[in-house]
């Protein structure tokens, strides 16, 4: 999957302040294809339909969260294997560790900046498609 | 770090204006959740929302570019986390107060750079 180019984002974040200026960052800065999900539930819908080439999923949402949303999304054909990175503000080594357990991309902490973010998530890509090949 | 455009940047700048304007909306909720905290019983409710909101609001107010406001927020969810802890004194309600002040603060100082 890694080896695609990036062109479809889906971004599952509860905050409406995030989503908003996160989407227009990808949207707007980055010119990707963005669709937003406001929860596990959303994103497990949207995941098969949507395809994404890669999945930025918030670790602290109400109800499932993002660790969990992942585990389902691996049980959708569409996205069984689709890279994912985690935004969070939990960065200690520990959960750090977790999520490389769970075979994701990276960890982009936040808060982070809205207009690095793509620089940021271009880097991530690059790096990890040269690992691939 | 990339370079904007001229409509880019306004995109941006009307995004953190519009956040902005919204944020007296948010600080009337938390200062509610306040208010029902000092008005005593539910304390432990109160204080799970106070935390849920206050968690978003630093969360987002940094992405926004409002890092003082980001960090008021960060020290009432470290008080409120705290207090859910370890319970609820008078020294901590007059804790609150001061640091619920300094939010306002710094929304009052706030402004578009």
């Amino acid at each position: 999957m890694v080896g695609r180019s990036l062109k479809r984002i889906l971004l599952v974040e509860d905050d409406p302040d995030i989503q908003t200026i996160t989407s227009m960052a990808l949207g707007s800065f980055g010119g990707f294809t963005v669709h937003v999900c406001g929860s596990a539930a959303e994103a497990i819908q949207a995941a098969a339909e949507f395809r994404p080439d890669l999945i930025l999923l918030d670790v602290m949402m109400p109800g499932m969260d993002g660790v969990d949303t992942l585990r389902a999304l691996r049980e959708i054909p569409e996205t069984v294997s689709t890279p994912v990175i985690f935004l969070t503000a939990r960065v200690q080594p520990a959960d750090v560790a977790k999520y490389k357990e769970l075979d994701s991309l990276a960890v982009i902490r936040k808060p982070f900046e809205p207009t690095a973010l793509v620089e940021t998530i271009h880097e991530i890509w690059t790096r990890h498609r040269g690992e691939v090949h | 770090m990339a370079r904007f455009t001229e409509a880019q940047q306004a995109q941006l700048d009307a995004l953190r204006l519009s956040y902005r304007a919204e944020l007296p909306a948010k600080l009337g909720l938390i200062g509610g959740v306040v208010d029902s905290l000092d008005a005593g019983g539910g304390e432990k409710a109160h204080l799970e929302e106070l935390c849920d909101l206050i968690h978003k609001l630093a969360g987002s107010a940094a992405i926004y570019g409002f890092g003082a406001i980001s960090r008021a927020a960060g020290d009432i969810e470290t008080w409120a986390l705290q207090a859910l802890d370890g319970g609820l004194s008078d020294h901590g309600r007059r804790q609150l107060s001061a640091l619920m002040r300094a939010l306002r603060e710094a929304f009052s100082a706030s402004e578009i750079r």
